[in-house]
């Protein structure tokens, strides 16, 4: 347990760092993925709802402190996200790591919606596009982030009957 | 049961984070949290640039070759190093100009990251309150003004590019033509150019023409390179004429940027 703490924590400060820099200056036609959600979507598949709503929690605060914009509305989103992967958990096959990515599809929507909801500035003609892009951008990173996470913190889950 | 309870953590998470990440110690927090990982990636960053950089083709086992190929390597190596250099000099070549240009004290600064979301056309830079950086300061390359400083955190400062649009925090600069000395003023719309808007009705602008900030509205100094016009129409309303501005900063790509301290924060 302390372990898949202390890595989470390590690959979310990496997360936050990695998207900020200038790997991911590169954006496809302005959008690019947000790898803290996709992060707290795996964790939430992997850890569950307390897991995803913690990790949901930190990652809001994560980027919320790093831009100083949007404080709420970034944290209210990200949670909002965390726990409806957290929702979905228990009805998916979420040992499939390809699971990971139609959640992170829903999640990226459910993220924005909200954001926009508490952070309407952010409209424009091209938001459900962008939306959509970073949408299936998230969706394609999550299985490799998945992977990623079960080799480094792999789940040690009891089979209950 | 268990959403049940996430949810309520995540609740009362979410009232504690709001107010804890509004605050100086929160931004303190952050700074101080991710500067490991900060070294990290940064340092597998330059390293792969420089393996990507030294890589070479070939596949030929003959001795001759390898050593060549090995050399070959090396010189690529070399080259990438000075053209790396030799960037950064006409870099710092051009600062210096701007900085000649400029009357109040200066302090040369790096961007470190970019916004994480792309609905924000925000920087990091490494200069912050130590260093004399405040929210008044505005940033210039060597083409042209960057931006201004939101936020200065204790060692670093988030930066608004001038493309980006946000309420409350930027609400455009005041700009003058160069050629003509029509007043209007530049806001940015989280896109590549910048709007341009408030011009008189009469304004004689036309495409080509340089725009500087005018020094209204006491952040920006007179006389900073903004864009050049690319465009500008009549209202429907004909009583002002607005157009576009090409930005004579190249805002994709900045590295070495320079930060115009106010006078009484200057070190």
């Amino acid at each position: 347990m302390t372990r898949r703490i202390i890595v989470y924590a390590i690959v979310l400060l990496l997360l936050a760092v990695i998207g900020e820099e200038s790997a991911f200056r590169i954006t496809l036609w302005g959008v690019k993925p947000d790898l803290l959600l996709v992060f707290v979507v795996v964790v939430s598949l992997q850890g569950g709802p307390l897991s995803g709503g913690l990790s949901a929690l930190a990652a809001g605060w994560m980027q919320a402190a790093s831009l100083g914009i949007a404080v709420g509305s970034i944290i209210v989103s990200k949670a909002a996200s965390g726990l409806a992967a957290a929702q979905v958990e228990p009805h998916v096959v979420k040992e499939n790591f390809l699971t990971s990515a139609p959640v992170a599809f829903f999640a990226t929507w459910v993220c924005e919606v909200v954001f926009f909801i508490f952070y309407p500035q952010v409209w424009g003609p091209r938001w459900p596009l962008q939306v959509a892009l970073e949408s299936v951008l998230n969706a394609l990173v999550a299985p490799l982030l998945y992977l990623v996470l079960e080799y480094l913190a792999p789940r040690k889950e009891s089979l209950t009957l | 049961m268990r959403s049940g309870r996430a949810a309520v953590v995540v609740l009362v998470g979410c009232v504690l984070l709001y107010f804890f990440g509004r605050s100086h110690a929160g931004a303190l927090t952050y700074e101080v949290s991710v500067y490991p990982a900060r070294l990290l990636v940064g340092g597998v960053m330059a390293l792969a640039a420089h393996a990507g950089d030294s890589a070479s083709g070939g596949g030929n086992s003959a001795q001759q070759v390898k050593l060549l190929e090995k050399e070959n390597a090396l010189l690529r190596l070399k080259v990438a190093e000075l053209q790396q250099a030799a960037t950064e000099t006409e870099s710092l070549r051009s600062l210096l100009k701007a900085r000649e240009q400029t009357k109040g004290k200066t302090l040369l600064c790096r961007v470190i990251g970019r916004s994480p979301s792309y609905w924000f056309h925000t920087l990091t830079i490494d200069a912050g309150t130590r260093d004399g950086v405040d929210d008044r300061t505005v940033l210039v390359d060597g083409k042209g003004v960057v931006g201004r400083v939101y936020r200065a955190n204790y060692f670093t400062s988030n930066v608004l590019v001038l493309s980006g649009r946000q309420e409350g925090l930027f609400s455009g600069v005041g700009v003058k033509v160069e050629r003509t000395g029509d007043l209007g003023v530049v806001k940015g719309d989280n896109r590549r150019e910048l709007g341009l808007a408030y011009l008189q009705p009469e304004a004689e602008v036309r495409p080509g023409d340089s725009v500087v900030t005018s020094g209204l509205g006491g952040v920006f100094p007179t006389g900073l390179p903004v864009g050049t016009v690319r465009s500008v129409v009549l209202d429907q309303e004909g009583l002002s004429k607005s157009g576009v501005v090409v930005p004579s900063a190249d805002l994709s790509r900045l590295d070495l940027l320079l930060a115009l301290l106010p006078p009484e924060k200057a070190k």
